[in-house]
């Protein structure tokens, strides 16, 4: 019986295991010799490598300040006492909270069930700080 | 590599400073080692790429003893070799990043599994793969013979013996091999 796991591409590996070592030997001019004589040019090739580079830096570097701008939110939220917010609970507080005069078009024509619970959180926290939900009035829901 | 203590190991500052001063040569070494470890479905770029992203994510250290050009190449011979290893024990990704983050997509690993129909195909291609190869260097039986002991995981001495070569021809003759499929895939060979 065949093994449905066994994967020929072990052998490639293996080829490529072997031929690593070369890569490393051989000097500097000699491997921008060999990408010219297949054709290509080192400098437009490693130009293209660093921009991608670049972007790939950028990126990382944004991530990195999101989750640390999410720590802080999530520390700030501790301080302020928020700390376990029943999902269901908060859905319906939003709900009732769409339903109110004085909010934006935009957060009207909303509908709470179209959100994530993700949305709904930051939302639910957004209308606290916006005074629109009162915490004290929403516990007896 | 357990031993380092962080002495001992880069900052992510110096190590993103090291990739972004790497010469043209620096990145045709590293394009080279991925043409060889990007074996059906992922793409050298794409590996290049995946162990950038690992290396500056701060998931693999860099010892400072080791050049970063090397440690970026080993970081891609990991991921090859991952890869594998999660086709026979079929271990579940799981993901590195802070799930609360907005957009991971920037940082999120590749996804190079197989599922089974798919490995079917893929090794079926493989072994076309390794016809091609043979082909390449059709009537030079010492080449044909190192590529097929690679191939069966011979490895350094003995390879060498099985070719009766002393090792300084060895080592010319495998380069002339390790040239001749780089170039190969440069020009359109996929392995």
């Amino acid at each position: 019986m065949t093994d449905r796991r066994h994967d020929e591409r072990k052998k490639l590996v293996s080829l490529a295991d072997e031929l690593l070592d070369d890569l490393f030997a051989t000097s500097d001019e000699d491997i921008l010799k060999e990408v010219v004589e297949a054709g290509g040019d080192p400098a437009v090739i490693g130009a293209q490598m660093r921009e991608r580079f670049e972007k790939t830096l950028m990126l990382s570097r944004k991530e990195r300040m999101k989750a640390a701008r999410a720590g802080r939110m999530a520390v700030e939220d501790n301080v302020e006492g928020t700390n376990v917010v029943d999902i269901s609970k908060a859905r319906e507080v939003l709900r009732l909270a769409f339903q109110k005069d004085g909010l934006s078009m935009a957060a009207r024509n909303e509908t709470e069930s179209d959100l994530t619970d993700e949305e709904v959180l930051r939302k639910y926290n957004d209308l606290i700080h916006l005074g629109v939900i009162d915490t004290e009035k929403e516990d007896e829901l | 590599m357990n031993d380092i203590d962080a002495a001992g190991v880069l900052l992510r500052e110096e190590l993103e400073d090291a990739i972004g001063n790497f010469s043209d040569a620096d990145w045709m070494r590293l394009r080279r080692t991925a043409q060889l470890y990007a074996v059906y479905p992922a793409e050298p770029d794409e590996l290049v790429q995946e162990a950038l992203c690992r290396a500056i994510a701060g998931s693999r250290k860099c010892p400072r003893r080791i050049s970063v050009v090397r440690f970026v190449a080993e970081a891609i011979r990991s991921i090859a070799h991952d890869e594998l290893q999660k086709v026979e024990y079929q271990r579940d990704e799981v993901s590195v990043h802070d799930e609360t983050v907005e957009n991971p997509d920037a940082i999120t690993p590749i996804e190079l599994r197989l599922n089974p129909e798919e490995r079917m195909v893929s090794n079926e291609q493989t072994r076309e793969t390794e016809n091609q190869l043979l082909e390449l260097f059709d009537g030079d039986d010492q080449a044909q013979l190192i590529i097929l002991g690679m191939l069966s995981g011979t490895e350094g001495a003995e390879l060498r013996e099985i070719t009766g070569l002393d090792q300084t021809s060895f080592n010319s003759k495998r380069r002339f091999v390790r040239r001749k499929i780089n170039n190969a895939i440069e020009n359109g060979l996929t392995l």
